[in-house]
């Protein structure tokens, strides 16, 4: 399990990770979301050791991953722009791995070899984007961690990798209880594999949550009033976003579709329809009420 | 499935040493193969050709002798010229490479990530830039020696490998300072500048300093601290050590600094943040020690300079203006242009109050150092010599068993006796009279030098320093006239010290009208003796001191046995013997010559005459 207890984490002025607390369970997998500088790559790094907290905690399996190497040797982490020695092959890359985490799996690594289309003798650095990050991918399933922190993964891959990468960490979640963290602006992919999700802003976090109890707990609603009700009414809602345009409501509002309804009926609309949200709307509509000026960037 | 799980792994050192190792192994062969070609192919080269001459030309002296010379000269210059070099240069290329991931976000990720403790990273691939650089030059002097041994040559192997534990100790040391700068800079540059603003900054500040003190505190005698404080933090000049013999403490030296370096170097890796890789700097130290080396020096450049050319415009001005250009130039590298560069003034303004305690201190005394002058009661001998004149000077020397000759010291004036002690320190006290009518501020002063050294009666010693812009008038005359005391002269002219038995015969060089002519004469010894007293009376009589050398009639050498080399015994126990530190060994004098003129050398003049070798 991941415990993040009143991480603050700051870089000269500017404060990365202001206070922040939640928890990661064993076994799940964790979606990262937020706007760009939401703190969520120094997330990663200060989960993975490589940053030091200026305040507040994180245990991982209860312990502290900075120079703790009993933590490490059971976390990976993949950066959004994964490093590699100007020489290195994906087998010294592997021999690398190998030497430095207990667990590495040398028959694993063969078989993920095997599924990967990866020329193993060449030069990583000579390699595409997608593939450098497969290779990276390859060498952290290869230590068999219990963690694996991974940023901005899906980047540079094509959708077939995308869908052998989420199957490879599904069964890995599934056949070991692996906790996997996945930072990325491709909600869509997330949508897919993870079951919390977390929203970044501004250092902060706005939510942690699972994703169904996510998806299934806020709404959008279109409605046609015939007169208009006062502003005021819309109060008995739990409003994230709201537009009117004559005497069409749109609005995003919190709470199980039940609820919902109820309370639509009680301001008796000519028409109304409820419609499930996706994570990207749920993100941008969060995302807007926490002061994302999201018309304003759009415009 | 299997799980692969591994041998010992005490915090990953092994592991951060054997990858390190394979990411330098290219630069290590070709290491390796130069070294190859720089120590055993050439010395292979060198004796084969030393004894293709021997056995052609023959050359005088036993073949092992003949090639000994040639392969204990080839390896001290090989060494010293070339490995040495090159030791510096693959420990420059090999630190970069293997620290510059330091300098990188990525790198870091990916390293301060992995389960292995950051000095255990840092010390696994220390261990592999040793390895690879030692490993290599071990073998190449091994392979040195089996060749020797085939070709049945004996070398110094002492003084070699001496040397090669001192070449490693300094590469060390060179080593563990830049890594002590890459762990506190944030960039390669950063730490490149850093490094050799160290290395030549501490130099420039220490020699500029020397130079400033000795100009503008009177009586500073004592720069040799300073030299040795330089060379001692900068591994480039310390192997000036090399023209001396290794001796142990110069090797501990070395071993002590590295080790403080990459002790300090690993405390402030585990302190340091991983995002300070690619910015400026993790840690303030070098910022500000290398401000301030740079800046200081280049005031103390610049003051000196403008001094020189200017003297009347002062000193603190122009430094301060030198230290503030300096200051900004350095600011301007370290942050990429002059964004923000006013806020560091505050640390210009330290320099500024540095640099007016430094010349207050200097051009008020020192605390007394100026006016410090022992009594004639405290002082068991003084010996005082000046930078100009044309003193009659001679050096003592002795030699070993296989002839070598070693220097001991060149004869200075020198007094014992309380009376001529008095007249020193009457000497001394009219020049620190003649600044504090001066003061309170003392100026920069510049010219020939003064110097004298009290031994006192408690072991100690008292030197000063004057320049002749600080001599009160008549300064030269008491000095000559102090000069011609007997004791003095006994003590610091040649001739005093040696006996009939010193020379056996005179070299003339004749330089009279009828034109020029060597003539070599042996003496019996009463000549001899009438000769040296003839020299004595001279000398006594104060014409000799200052002979003219555009107009005399004959040049006059003593020669023993052939050669110049005269040898003289000095009585033990002696203030000059004590001066001296003589040895157990012969002691002998360099033969020195004598512009025999009528004026000059009246006496021995007429003795010539009477010999008939001069007209």
């Amino acid at each position: 399990m991941i415990d993040v207890k009143g991480l603050t984490k700051r870089f000269g002025a500017v404060t990365a990770l202001d206070n922040i607390s939640f928890q990661v369970e064993s076994g799940s997998i964790f979606g990262l979301v937020g706007s760009n500088g939401a703190g969520k790559s120094t997330f990663l790094r200060t989960a993975s050791g490589v940053y030091r907290p200026d305040a507040g905690q994180i245990l991982i399996d209860g312990g502290e991953p900075f120079e703790n190497l009993a933590v490490k040797e059971n976390v990976c982490f993949i950066s959004d722009y994964p490093f590699f020695p100007r020489t290195a092959t994906l087998l010294d890359m592997a021999d690398l791995f190998s030497h430095t985490y207990p667990h590495w799996d040398k028959e694993r690594f063969s078989y993920l070899c095997s599924c990967f289309p990866l020329d193993t003798k060449q030069r990583i650095l000579n390699m595409s984007k997608g593939m450098q990050r497969q290779a990276a991918i390859l060498c952290a399933l290869g230590a068999r961690p219990t963690h694996l922190l991974l940023d901005e993964i899906f980047d540079g891959l094509d959708p077939v990798m995308r869908q052998l990468l989420k199957r490879i960490l599904s069964g890995e979640v599934a056949d070991r209880g692996m906790t996997v963290v996945i930072a990325s602006h491709n909600l869509r992919e997330l949508e897919d594999i993870c079951d919390h999700v977390g929203l970044f802003h501004k250092g902060g976090v706005i939510f942690d949550r699972e994703l169904d109890a996510l998806k299934l707990g806020i709404s959008r609603v279109q409605a046609v009033f015939r007169p208009m009700p006062e502003r005021a009414a819309f109060d008995r809602f739990d409003l994230v976003t709201m537009r009117t345009q004559g005497s069409l409501v749109d609005f995003v509002a919190r709470g199980t579709q039940e609820e919902i309804l109820a309370k639509l009926r009680e301001l008796n609309p000519a028409f109304s329809e409820l419609l499930p949200l996706t994570l990207e709307e749920v993100f941008i509509s969060e995302m807007e009420a926490a002061g994302y000026d999201i018309d304003n960037i759009l415009s | 499935m299997t799980s692969t799980t591994f041998s010992p792994k005490p915090g990953g050192f092994l592991q951060s040493y054997r990858t390190a190792l394979r990411q330098i192994r290219g630069v290590t062969i070709l290491y390796t193969a130069i070294l190859a070609v720089a120590l055993p192919l050439l010395l292979i080269f060198t004796l084969a050709q030393a004894r293709s001459q021997y056995l052609f030309y023959g050359v005088g002296v036993e073949l092992s002798y003949h090639l000994s010379s040639q392969a204990d000269s080839f390896m001290m210059a090989s060494m010293i010229f070339f490995v040495l070099p090159l030791l510096w240069l693959f420990a420059l290329i090999f630190t970069v490479t293997l620290f510059r991931y330091l300098h990188d976000k990525r790198s870091v990720d990916l390293y301060h990530s992995l389960p292995v403790r950051r000095e255990n990273l840092l010390l696994g691939r220390l261990a592999a830039e040793i390895t690879s650089l030692a490993a290599p030059f071990l073998a190449a002097l091994l392979v040195c020696f089996l060749v020797l041994l085939i070709f049945g040559v004996s070398v110094d192997a002492a003084t070699i490998w001496a040397r090669a534990l001192f070449f490693l100790l300094d590469t060390l040391a060179l080593i563990a300072l830049m890594i002590f700068f890459l762990v506190c800079c944030g960039t390669v540059f950063d730490a490149a500048v850093s490094t050799i603003a160290f290395c030549g900054g501490l130099p420039l500040l220490v020699l500029l300093s020397t130079e400033y003190v000795g100009k503008a505190l009177p009586g500073y005698a004592g720069d040799s601290v300073p030299y040795a404080l330089y060379r001692g933090m900068n591994p480039f000049l310390g192997a000036m050590a090399l023209r001396n013999e290794l001796t142990a403490p110069v090797q501990l030296w070395w071993l002590f600094y590295a080790a403080a370096l990459l002790i300090a170097a690993v405390f402030l890796y585990r302190k340091r943040p991983s995002e300070a890789a690619e910015n400026a700097f993790a840690f303030p130290i070098p910022r500000v020690l290398i401000r301030f080396l740079i800046s200081a020096s280049f005031g103390m450049l610049l003051g000196l300079l403008v001094y020189s050319i200017y003297p009347s415009f002062p000193f603190l001005i122009s430094a301060l203006l030198g230290a503030l250009l300096a200051h900004l130039a350095i600011e301007t590298v370290y942050r990429r242009g002059v964004k923000g560069i006013w806020k560091t003034m505050r640390a210009y303004a330290v320099v500024v109050a540095l640099f007016i305690v430094f010349t207050l201190v200097c051009s008020t005394g020192c605390f007394g150092y100026t006016t410090r002058i022992p009594a004639v009661d405290d002082v068991k001998y003084v010996t005082f010599t000046t930078s100009y004149g044309t003193d009659h000077t001679a050096a003592l020397f002795t030699e070993d068993e296989n002839g070598l000759r070693f220097y001991i010291a060149s004869l200075e004036s020198m007094a014992a006796e309380s009376e001529n002690i008095e007249q020193v320190i009457a000497l001394h006290q009219d020049i620190i009279d003649r600044y504090l009518a001066m003061g309170p501020f003392y100026p920069m002063s510049e010219g020939s030098r003064f110097e004298v050294r009290y031994t006192l009666k408690d072991g100690t010693v008292l030197q000063r320093r004057f320049c002749s812009s600080g001599f009160p008038a008549g300064f030269s005359e008491k000095l000559e006239e102090l000069s011609c005391q007997q004791e003095i002269l006994e003590n610091k002219i040649d001739c005093f010290l040696l006996s009939q038995d010193s020379f056996d015969s005179i070299s003339l060089y004749n330089m009279t009208e009828e034109g020029k002519n060597y003539e070599s004469l042996p003496l019996d010894a009463a000549q001899r003796a009438e000769l040296l007293e003839a020299l004595q009376n001279d000398y006594l009589s104060g014409n000799a001191l200052n002979p003219s050398w555009g107009d005399y009639a004959a040049e006059l050498s003593l020669t023993h046995e052939g050669s110049n080399s005269l040898p003289v015994s000095i009585e033990e126990g002696s203030a000059l013997a004590e001066t001296l530190s003589l040895p157990d060994s012969p002691v002998y004098l360099t033969g020195t010559s004598y512009p025999i003129s009528k004026d000059s050398f009246p006496n021995t003049f007429q003795f010539l005459q009477e010999l008939g070798v001069i007209s």
